[in-house]
């Protein structure tokens, strides 16, 4: 792409940490990307990753959200090639009017396919469904030294598992067709049970046999900490089915949009308390329609935009089932010890194959917000340590501040992933400051 | 009922493929850009199930477009109107631009939209015509210069359409839009909020069946009336 199409601008990650001004480029035919000109370069699409995986300081981000075309669909096999830059909501509401969904999807609507791809997201059943590239047949990538590739599992099983969960640094992800399934019902019954603790919280998961199992938890460091909701969901069928979903679109400048952050010791306290007893107590069991269940945050932006312009930080961690115990001991213990500013918790049984750099395995996937500054740093730090002795995986996705170090070492598939990424790609045009961060 | 869109594959022209589509329409998609508007017909399927064709052909060429388009309209329902997004700029399009620059931007986006509408005038009895110009035709500029006088003369050949159209049934409208979000303008410090493509198409579609000249936004009228109304000695320090 010629340079007049390219400007400056101020990216910053989804929760706030970080800050910078990198080129930038919105094209917006195929040939844009024929002709595009840098040294360096990064996809970008909605832009909802915590860390900095859709820009970088010397990196030019290739806006594709213009590419957001449905392709093709086969009515036969119930597979849809879409563009990259279509947005997941998009996606579902086309596929229900049809009687199909996507199994696996993010928590927020605004997410792309190219991003769902590249961070190879989860949804809300991630130990039954897997992650969102076990419902990925092919992709097409987009390399100006190689031109447009279309790989799957089966023609190139190396870089379709490297572009799966890779974080766009195998090239563009220009299209995806994806595999859908039959819709099961037309809304969700959600019950929330109250649990005393996160152990108490992991078994309910571990029988759980729903459609939908997640937590939430008050992590509010009180003798509160660790009470939580047990969320089991399951497919209704009604005569007339509502697809609606209401919510105030929310980007990374608009959730800092407040100068100061609303959450502080007092008001996550009241926050939780209130949440805890509405969800658990007052109307623990509610039917919603399957959008409404299936993206949370969506009816949630009041609480991400609460931690303003200072941000949030976010911790996920995949343990497996051996490890969540002694992990979950001494996190209640660090937590007793250094009371951090820790907001709230959750929890998912998971399981998933990957090779690239997200998490792999079976075990439990928890997340851990906390409001920014040095007791958060110092406990980050710490939990760090507990992950590394608890052979842990960190989701790079939801991390903004992970190091090199503890990334090389807790990684699974770290040295096999920088190794096969400097084989198919010498020059190493794909970067970000994620990428940078981490040392690949 | 279809309709034509030259310049179709990206910006006001996809905006207004996925605008009339929405509304069921059966559309011929005309771009340069074969796999743009290829994925975009694709897509208008796809998502709203209309019928709709893809022609890849270059108006920046002398010839060669007219056959491809007439053979398009037979294959869907009787047209109902002919919108022309088509815009082509150039960076080099200054004073003293080489003939083939000028050549092909004259063709562009004044010539051959014209002489397809010639050919196509006897098809659109009652229905519409739709073109596009720019605030940048309304005074001469220190760039775009052959860009602005063939938009200038569009406009021109518009209002004379008006004339032809009243007797005939035929609605013309005529757009001068100001600054669009298009990628062209993403990449460009403006003076003003660049206007969502979308939200233009629902306009133009809204407008349907109405004779006029319209500035979208519609405050552009006020700019172009200050700036037209400076005195030269003024316009030129401006070096706008």
């Amino acid at each position: 792409m010629a340079e007049h199409l390219q400007r400056r601008t101020e990216f910053l990650s989804f929760d706030g940490a970080v800050r910078l001004t990198a080129l930038h480029q919105r094209p917006d035919r195929y040939r844009h990307l024929d002709e595009i000109v840098g040294r360096s370069l990064i996809a970008r699409g909605g832009g909802y990753a915590y860390s900095a995986a859709s820009f970088g300081a010397d990196s030019c981000s290739l806006d594709m959200t213009a590419f957001d075309r449905l392709l093709a669909f086969d009515p036969l096999r119930s597979t849809l090639k879409v563009e990259a830059g279509a947005r997941i909501i998009d996606v579902l509401k086309w596929a229900i009017n049809r009687g199909l969904q996507l199994p696996v999807f993010p928590g927020y609507p605004l997410v792309t396919i190219g991003g769902c791809i590249a961070g190879d997201v989860h949804g809300k059943n991630p130990w039954r469904d897997g992650t969102f590239a076990d419902w990925v047949e092919a992709i097409t990538i987009f390399h100006p030294d190689k031109g447009y590739v279309n790989v799957s599992s089966e023609t190139d099983p190396t870089l379709f598992r490297l572009t799966c969960g890779g974080f766009g640094l195998t090239g563009v992800i220009v299209d995806a067709t994806l595999r859908l399934i039959s819709l099961p019902g037309t809304d969700v019954e959600l019950i929330s049970q109250p649990v005393g603790s996160l152990p108490e919280a992991v078994d309910r998961l571990a029988n759980s046999t729903d459609d939908f199992s997640y937590s939430w938890h008050d992590a509010a460091p009180t003798k509160n900490f660790g009470r939580g909701l047990v969320n089991t969901g399951r497919w209704v069928q009604r005569e007339r089915g509502d697809h609606s979903l209401r919510y105030r679109p929310i980007d990374a400048r608009t959730r800092a949009g407040i100068p100061v952050s609303l959450w502080n010791s007092t008001t996550v306290r009241c926050a939780n308390a209130l949440f805890y007893r509405i969800n658990g107590h007052w109307r623990p069991r509610r039917r919603m329609s399957f959008l409404e269940a299936g993206f949370p945050l969506a009816r949630n932006v009041a609480y991400l935009a609460g931690f303003g312009r200072p941000g949030m930080r976010e911790i996920q961690i995949l343990l497996d089932e051996i490890h969540i115990g002694p992990f979950i001991r001494e996190l209640e213990q660090l937590v007793a010890r250094e009371r951090p500013p820790l907001v709230m918790a959750s929890l998912k049984r998971f399981s998933g194959k990957q090779s690239s750099l997200s998490p792999t395995g079976m075990g439990y996937l928890i997340a851990i917000d906390l409001r920014p500054g040095s007791a958060a740093n110092h406990f980050m730090a710490r939990i760090d340590d507990l992950m590394l002795d608890m052979e842990g995986q960190p989701n790079l996705s939801k991390d903004s501040r992970i190091s090199c170090q503890v990334a090389a070492r807790s990684i699974r598939n770290y040295a096999n992933f920088a190794e096969a990424l400097c084989r198919y790609d010498p020059s190493r045009r794909f970067a970000s400051g994620l990428s940078e961060r981490i040392g690949l | 009922m279809s309709y034509l869109i030259l310049g179709a594959s990206a910006g006001l022209g996809r905006a207004l493929a996925e605008e009339y589509a929405s509304a069921g329409f059966d559309l011929v998609l005309v771009s340069r850009d074969q796999r743009d508007v290829e994925a975009l017909t694709a897509h208008l399927r796809t998502r709203f199930g209309i019928l709709a064709i893809a022609l890849a052909a270059d108006f920046a060429d002398d010839d060669g477009y007219l056959p491809g388009v007439e053979e398009a309209l037979t294959r869907v329902s009787p047209l109902r109107g002919v919108l022309l997004p088509i815009g082509a700029s150039d960076p080099d399009d200054e004073i003293g631009l080489s003939d083939h620059l000028m050549r092909r931007l004259v063709n562009s986006n004044f010539l051959n939209p014209c002489r397809l509408l010639n050919a196509l005038l006897p098809r659109l009895h009652g229905g519409e015509i739709v073109g596009f110009g720019s605030v940048a035709a309304l005074r001469g500029r220190t760039r775009n210069a052959a860009y602005a006088a063939s938009k200038r003369a569009l406009m021109s050949y518009f209002e004379s359409l008006r004339h032809w159209a009243g007797a005939e049934g035929v609605s013309v409208r005529f757009y001068i839009p100001g600054y669009l979000d298009t990628n062209l303008a993403f990449a460009q410090t403006l003076p003003f909020q660049a206007a969502d493509t979308r939200r233009f198409a629902r306009r133009v579609r809204a407008d349907s069946g109405r004779t006029r000249t319209r500035y979208f936004p519609l405050y552009w009228q006020f700019i172009v009336l200050l700036i037209r109304s400076l005195p030269w000695s003024i316009y030129r320090r401006l070096r706008f």
